[in-house]
C-alpha cells in the first residue's frame, strides 16, 4: 500500500468526516486560526450588517468589546443604542466595501476629504453621505453634522491607534462612487439622502485585485499607527439585496461578490502574519445546514446561525467553552449616568424645599 | 410650532365661553412651580383682591414631612366635574431641564439647537435629536402621562404652563441653594447660563409637541418676566437655583386673567 499526502491529513480535511458525517451543529469549518484573545484584549468591530451580530455577541461575552465612541453618558443607554452608539466600535454605521474601509481610515487621518460633504434630506434634516443612517432623524444643521463628524473621526483614529484586534466583515463589492474624487458611498446617493446624478456618480463593482489592494493599504496604514494590531477578516453570508451590475442577476451577483471577498480575505491571510480569517460565511452558507440558518427571506441570518458562528469563534479565539456565551461576564453599560442621578436627587430636594420660599 | 406661536394661538382663539356666560372656573395643579402661584394667591387674599385661580400642589410626604395639599387622584376627581367653559392649568413637573443642565457634568458637553444659538465645539457635542429623544421619552413616560390623564379626565380646556426659564446669574445660584445642593455646587460648579437656556428651550419644544399630540394648549412664561436673551428677569428669582418667586406667580395670574377671564382682567384694570 502506497503512502500519499492525504493519509496524514486531519479529519477536518475530509468532507465526509467533517461535513457530511457530522451533526450540523457540530460542523467546524475553521482552518488555520492561531490568534488568541482574552478578556483584556480590546476587540473592535466594523463591517456590513452581519458584523452587528459579532458586536452584539462580543458585548454579551466576556470579551472586551472596544467602543471608542460610546456617546455621552448623560444620554440614557437606551437612547444611545437607538442612536447607534455601540452598534460598532465607533458610530460609522455599516461599512460594506474594502474601499469604504480604506477611505474611512484615510478620512480619519486627514488624508482624504471627499467633496460630497453634507446631504440635505429635508428642511432641517441633514445626513452624512458616509454614514447616512447613523443619526436617526438626521442632524439639525450642516454645522452640527460637521462637528459630530469631527469628533466621530477622532474616535475612529483613537480606535485604530489603541485596539488590539480589529474584526472586519466584508460585505459587498458593489458600490457607488463619486466621479469627482473617487469617494464611495455606503448607500447609493438618493436612497437615504442626497441626489443621484449620473454625471457625478458611477457604479463600481470591485474586482478582486482592487479589494486586495484596498485591504493591503488599510492593513499597512493600521500597522503604521498601531504596530501590534491584529486583523480578523470575515465575509458576510448575507446576500445582496439588489445588484446594479448591468444585466446582472442578484444571485449570480451575490456569488461574484462573495467569491471576490473570500479570495481577497484568503490572499490577505496568506500574505500577512497579522491577518486572520474566520469562516462565518462557510458556517452560514454551507450545505450541511440545508439552509436552516437563513430566515424565510433567504437573506437574513437566524439566531441559531449567529450562535453557531460565535460559539466557534469563542472556542478558537479563546480555547474557552460555549458557556462563555451565557452572558455571565457580559459587559454592562450603566443605564443611568451617576452625575444625572445625583443631579436628579438634588433638583428633587430643591423642589421639595421650594415651600421654604422667602420673600 | 414654537412656544410663542402656540401661545399666540391660545390668544387668537380666546376663551370658549359666550359673552354672557358665567365666569370660567379655573383650577391649577402642579409640583414645585405651583408654589409661586399659590403664594401670589395668598398675597391677593391678604389685600382683599380676587383670586381667580384655585391653585393646588401635589400632595406628598417626604422624610416625614408633608408637602402640597392635593393628591393627583383627588384633583382628577375635581376636574371631572368641570365643563367645556372651564379651564384646567397644569404646572406639572418642569424641572427636567435643570437635572440635565444645572450642575456641571464631569464630562463637559454642549449641543447645537434649532434656533442657532452658539455652541462650544471645543466640548463634546451631543446630537440634538439624541437629546430630544431622551427628553421626549422621559417626558412622555412621566409628566406627559399626567397631562394626558388631565386631558382625559375633563371636558374643560386643558392648558400646560411652561415652567419659568432659567436664571442667567451663576453667582446668584451659587449663593442661593438648598441643603445638599449647597454641598455639591462648590465642588462641581454651575453649568453655563447658555447651556441652561438651551435645555429649557429643548424641554419647552418637546412639551409643546407632546401637548399638541394630546390636544392640550401651552402657555409660555409671561413676556415681561423674561429678559431679551430669554432668561428669567432677576426680580422674579426665588431664593434658590431653579424656581421663580410669588411676583412671577402674580404675573402668571394676570396672564391667566387676561386670557381666560377678560371681564375680570378689565375690572382689575379699572381698579
Amino acid at each position: 500500500m502506497s503512502e500519499h499526502p492525504y493519509k496524514s491529513l486531519p479529519q477536518k480535511a475530509f468532507w465526509r468526516r467533517s461535513v457530511a458525517g457530522v451533526k450540523p451543529a457540530e460542523v467546524d469549518p475553521v482552518g488555520e486560526f492561531d490568534l488568541r484573545i482574552d478578556s483584556g484584549t480590546k476587540v473592535a468591530t466594523a463591517g456590513s450588517c452581519f458584523a452587528q451580530h459579532i458586536a452584539r455577541y462580543l458585548k454579551k461575552s466576556g470579551f472586551c468589546y472596544y467602543v471608542a465612541e460610546p456617546g455621552h453618558p448623560i444620554l440614557p443607554s437606551a437612547i444611545r443604542e437607538q442612536h447607534n452608539y455601540g452598534l460598532f466600535s465607533a458610530r460609522y454605521g455599516n461599512i460594506y466595501t474594502a474601499r469604504q474601509l480604506l477611505q474611512l481610515f484615510e478620512r480619519a487621518h486627514g488624508r482624504f476629504n471627499p467633496s460630497d460633504d453634507v446631504w440635505r434630506k429635508a428642511g432641517d434634516v441633514f445626513v452624512d453621505p458616509f454614514r447616512p443612517t447613523t443619526q436617526p432623524g438626521g442632524f439639525i444643521s450642516p454645522e452640527e453634522l460637521l462637528a459630530d463628524r469631527e469628533q466621530h473621526l477622532a474616535a475612529v483614529r483613537r480606535m485604530f491607534e489603541t485596539l488590539d484586534v480589529f474584526v472586519f466583515t466584508l460585505g459587498l463589492t458593489e458600490c457607488w462612487r463619486s466621479r469627482e474624487d473617487g469617494a464611495v458611498f455606503p448607500v447609493c446617493p438618493g436612497v437615504e439622502g442626497g441626489t443621484f446624478d449620473p454625471e457625478r456618480h458611477e457604479f463600481y463593482n470591485q474586482p478582486v485585485e482592487d479589494v486586495v489592494a484596498d485591504l493591503t493599504a488599510f492593513r499597512n496604514g493600521l500597522l503604521a499607527v498601531n504596530p501590534k494590531a491584529q486583523i480578523i477578516f470575515t465575509v458576510s453570508p448575507v446576500p445582496l439585496v439588489a445588484t446594479a451590475e448591468p444585466g446582472g442577476h442578484v444571485l449570480s451577483a451575490t456569488t461574484y461578490s462573495k467569491s471576490v471577498l473570500r479570495v481577497a480575505a484568503e490572499e490577505m491571510r496568506r500574505r500577512f502574519d497579522n491577518v486572520h480569517y474566520f469562516p462565518s460565511y462557510e458556517i452560514i452558507t454551507g450545505a450541511f445546514n440545508r439552509g436552516s440558518y437563513y430566515a424565510p427571506d433567504l437573506r437574513n441570518v437566524v439566531e441559531s446561525g449567529v450562535s453557531h458562528v460565535m460559539r466557534l469563534f469563542m472556542q478558537h479565539a479563546t480555547g474557552d467553552t460555549p458557556e462563555v456565551l451565557d452572558g455571565k461576564a457580559a459587559q454592562q453599560t450603566p443605564d443611568e449616568d451617576e452625575h444625572l442621578k445625583a443631579a436628579q436627587e438634588l433638583i428633587e430636594v430643591e423642589c421639595d424645599e421650594v415651600a421654604l420660599d422667602r420673600d | 410650532m414654537s412656544v410663542k406661536k402656540a401661545t399666540k394661538a391660545v390668544l387668537r382663539d380666546g376663551p370658549s365661553q359666550e359673552p354672557n356666560a358665567r365666569p370660567s372656573r379655573i383650577l391649577l395643579f402642579g409640583d414645585s412651580h405651583s408654589h409661586a402661584i399659590q403664594r401670589a394667591n395668598e398675597k391677593r387674599k391678604g389685600k382683599g383682591l380676587p383670586t381667580p385661580v384655585s391653585a393646588r400642589r401635589l400632595l406628598k410626604v417626604k422624610n416625614g414631612r408633608k408637602l402640597g395639599d392635593t393628591s393627583f387622584e383627588d384633583f382628577l376627581d375635581a376636574v371631572h366635574k368641570l365643563s367645556a367653559d372651564d379651564v384646567v392649568l397644569s404646572v406639572i413637573g418642569g424641572n427636567q431641564h435643570s437635572v440635565f443642565s444645572m450642575i456641571q457634568h464631569p464630562q463637559p458637553f454642549d449641543f447645537f439647537s434649532p434656533d442657532g444659538a452658539e455652541t462650544d465645539t471645543a466640548l463634546e457635542i451631543i446630537p440634538y435629536r439624541a437629546l430630544e429623544d431622551a427628553f421626549a421619552q422621559g417626558l412622555r413616560r412621566g409628566d406627559g402621562q399626567s397631562i394626558q390623564a388631565l386631558r382625559d379626565a375633563t371636558s374643560a380646556r386643558v392648558v400646560h404652563v411652561i415652567p419659568p426659564p432659567p436664571k442667567a446669574d451663576n453667582a446668584f445660584i451659587e449663593k442661593n441653594h438648598e441643603t445638599r445642593f449647597a454641598e455639591e455646587l462648590p465642588a462641581k460648579g454651575v453649568s453655563s447660563p447658555a447651556l441652561r437656556l438651551k435645555f429649557w428651550q429643548l424641554q419647552a419644544r418637546v412639551l409643546e409637541s407632546i401637548c399638541a399630540d394630546i390636544g392640550v394648549e401651552v402657555m409660555a412664561p409671561p413676556v415681561r418676566t423674561v429678559d431679551e436673551h430669554g432668561f428669567l428677569r432677576p426680580e422674579f428669582y426665588a431664593q434658590d437655583a431653579t424656581h421663580a418667586n410669588w411676583l412671577y406667580g402674580e404675573k402668571v395670574l394676570r396672564e391667566i386673567e387676561r386670557r381666560f377671564l377678560p371681564q375680570h382682567a378689565a375690572h382689575r384694570g379699572k381698579a
